[in-house]
């Protein structure tokens, strides 16, 4: 079975790249556009691999991953943070996030982290 | 003023040489303006370029980029002096070691610094680098391309109490001449392949000497090996690592993977900015604990390689002292001379008469400021405080205060009889033992309160999250989480982990102790709860403990419940003060019992042993 992936990002436009260019991977690819929704999402039907944002209006990226983590049912989901913030990406990791890419985002670099994971 | 002593820009007054490197002088220097240590760096220009107009600005200018970073990971320039031909930097004293001496004295006495030690100071510093690499001007938005251009073991400051920071940016490759201008500049060990080149650098080539002092770091050699200088240089120039090294130390593959991708010779195949490496790095710490559980294993590790260094610096604190009060004195007896000098001359010279009218009004404004903000200090206060002094306290593992009107008063004599101070009202922090070294840090790790000894008052502490460190020569390093909060007509204190007394927050610290029995196998009453049998270890809050031993077909050793103006009389007693020296115990026979304190990785521990007899 294909992997599913939950991008999370408020920005609409990087839903649409994300989303294309992780099924031209062969994932199966659900989008979230803020914390809420991610969570509701990835309550109902837990995504192996989640690429979160961190900064959204309403919860934050750093709070999705908390729950995400937090909760028995996806603990075991993939968190991949996406951030330019040193303090913030320090933070994911604390809060359990798996890996995390930097802004701007390298799309290779991407896909060889999804792989790794 | 202090005659023997240099003075520089009429403001700091030299007190000794603490350092030589790069061209450089570093001394210790007091500020008699905002009364603490400084480091001073004096840096004579090389001749060549002491007359080039165009060098010298460039150098200023540096100076000046220098003086805009204000980050919690770079030691931070407070001043910029040039005086005839020399220049000197003003920066804050550290209070601690060089990488360098830490990596030295630890090949020295065949320890290795753990992976995630070395990964943790480095990430420390992929910060600094991050906030400097990405700095911009604040009147233009340009960005400054600050780079360091020699990144070193000798650069990264670690500070007992735990901080890492990065120190000279950009001053010590311009001390050594310009930028770019074909010659070889930095330490060929940390040079990237591109300044070994003598071409442009840029940002990744900081990442690139990071890279190599982590390595050195976790292989305990340097990465660029080679009998002669020249040897050495041409393998910074392939940027020749062997990587094999690493594999044999069993520095984990993963972190060898981060390297191998900072260390590529190309920068463009490199890692392009300090928060990428930060992540690799980071990827890898996730693994070994969170950032706490490594700030405090990093602490542990300091507190036990630089032992005798922190305990040194300690003593050095007294001797410090004595300049302080010295140099302070002096500037009290020139203000007198001047005084008396303008009483000699009353009437002779009618300018000198205003001048001491001038000095007198200087005076009553200066005590009528202090009125007012002491004024304004208590008004701020009162916002806080209302009501007739009632204190709510909620105790679980947290503890809540939330403070009124009245406040207290509090002073206390240490253990040598030496009176510490009064605290007018308001909150107090203490430890258990009391004295101890006391951090407050924001969330911008901004030291609200730095180098104090508690008890402190924290009365005044603004709104907000707080990281609160304590420490002392036998105990490492507890850090809390503290919350201040406004309520409508009072203050709201949180600090986890402590209890209340008396209107002070106590923050214990806690020893391991291991009780063993002679014979084995005997159930261990600690304050008449059972806790185990021997062997038995545990962590126990510093405070006093009653020990007792039971043992079919034995003699119980300990007594239940012993009052304490008795405790010397009594028969096989085992009642410790854990914040006393042990050779001042009075309640412990050592008839039946052998006590001691020894210090270990993770940090003090209280070995007990009973002897039981046989009934029979």
């Amino acid at each position: 079975m294909n992997k599913r992936v939950l991008v999370v990002d408020d920005d609409r436009v990087f839903r649409s790249v994300a989303e294309e260019f992780l099924k031209g991977m062969g994932y199966s690819v659900k989008t979230a556009k803020d914390g809420e929704e991610a969570v509701e999402l990835a309550f109902a039907e837990p995504p192996d691999i989640m690429i979160l944002d961190i900064v959204m209006p309403g919860m934050n990226g750093l709070q999705v991953c908390k729950k995400i983590k937090k909760e028995e049912k996806t603990k075991d989901t993939a968190v991949i943070i996406v951030s330019g913030d040193i303090n913030e990406i320090e933070k994911g990791f604390d809060y359990g996030a798996d890996d995390c890419i930097s802004k701007p985002l390298d799309w290779d670099e991407l896909a060889q982290r999804i792989k790794e994971i | 003023m202090t005659e023997n002593r240099e003075v520089i820009d009429n403001k700091y007054v030299i007190d000794r040489l603490i350092g030589v490197g790069g061209g450089a002088f570093v001394y210790k220097a007091w500020d008699t303006m905002l009364h603490k240590f400084v480091a001073v760096k004096k840096k004579k220009i090389h001749k060549e370029y002491a007359k080039d107009v165009k060098f010298r600005e460039m150098f200023r200018n540096e100076a000046v980029n220098t003086a805009k970073l204000e980050h919690e990971n770079i030691v931070r320039v407070v001043n910029f002096i040039e005086k005839d031909g020399d220049y000197y930097m003003i920066m804050d004293y550290v209070n601690g070691v060089d990488f360098e001496y830490l990596l030295t004295k630890c090949k020295k006495r065949n320890i290795s610094v753990p992976s995630e030690i070395a990964v943790y100071i480095i990430s420390e510093i992929a910060k600094a680098l991050d906030y400097a690499h990405n700095l911009k001007d604040e009147a233009t938005g340009e960005p400054l391309n600050i780079v360091h251009r020699d990144i070193s073991p000798g650069n990264i400051m670690l500070y007992y109490n735990g901080r890492v920071k990065l120190t000279d940016f950009g001053i010590a490759q311009a001390g050594r001449g310009a930028p770019d201008d074909g010659k070889i500049q930095g330490k060929i060990s940390y040079m990237s392949p591109e300044q070994a080149k003598c071409k442009k650098v840029d940002a990744r080539s900081d990442l690139f000497s990071c890279g190599l002092v982590l390595y050195e770091a976790l292989s305990g050699e340097k990465a660029y090996k080679g009998d002669t200088e020249i040897k050495r240089w041409k393998k910074a120039k392939d940027a020749d690592v062997d990587f094999e090294v690493l594999r044999q130390k069993g520095v984990d593959e993963g972190l060898i993977y981060a390297l191998k991708k900072v260390l590529r010779g190309n920068p463009s195949e490199r890692r392009q900015s300090a928060t990428e490496f930060f992540i690799d790095l980071k990827k890898y710490l996730s693994k070994c604990g969170s950032t706490e559980e490594i700030k405090r294993k990093y602490l542990h590790f300091l507190n036990c390689v630089l032992e005798e260094e922190i305990y040194a610096a300690e003593k050095e604190k007294q001797k410090d002292l004595s300049i302080k009060y010295k140099v302070d004195e002096e500037s009290d007896e020139e203000e007198k001379a001047e005084e008396k000098n303008l009483k000699n001359k009353k009437g002779k010279i009618k300018k000198k008469k205003d001048n001491k009218k001038e000095l007198k009004a200087k005076k009553k404004e200066h005590k009528k400021k202090k009125r007012r903000e002491e004024k304004e200090r208590r008004k701020k206060l009162k916002k806080y405080r209302k009501g007739g002094g009632a204190k709510k306290v909620v105790k679980t593992l947290m503890v809540l205060i939330i403070i009124g009107a009245a406040g207290y008063g509090y002073y206390y004599y240490t253990q040598d009889g030496d009176f510490r101070g009064i605290f007018e009202a308001g909150l107090i922090v203490d430890t258990n033992p009391t004295g101890a070294k006391i951090e407050i840090i924001d969330t911008l790790g901004r030291n609200i309160i730095a180098d104090d000894r508690t008890p402190v008052d924290i009365s005044e502490v603004e709104p907000g999250e707080y990281e609160v460190r304590t420490w002392t020569e036998d105990f490492s390093v507890v850090s809390r989480d503290m919350k201040v909060e406004p309520n409508e007509d009072s203050i709201s204190v949180v600090i986890a982990n402590s209890k209340e007394e008396n209107g002070r927050f106590i923050l214990p610290f806690e020893l391991e102790i291991v009780v063993e029995s002679r014979p084995s196998g005997a159930a261990i009453y600690i304050n008449e709860e059972r806790v185990g049998y021997t062997p038995h270890r545990q962590s126990l809050q510093v405070g006093e403990h009653n020990f007792r031993l039971e043992r079919r077909g034995y003699e119980t050793i300990g007594v239940e419940s012993p009052e304490r103006r008795e405790i010397s009389r009594l028969r096989a007693v085992c009642y410790i003060d854990m914040a006393r020296p042990f050779e001042e115990q009075a309640g412990i026979d050592r008839r039946f019992w052998d006590a001691s304190k020894t210090r270990t990785n993770e940090g003090k521990r209280v070995s007990l042993r009973g002897y039981m007899k046989s009934r029979d």
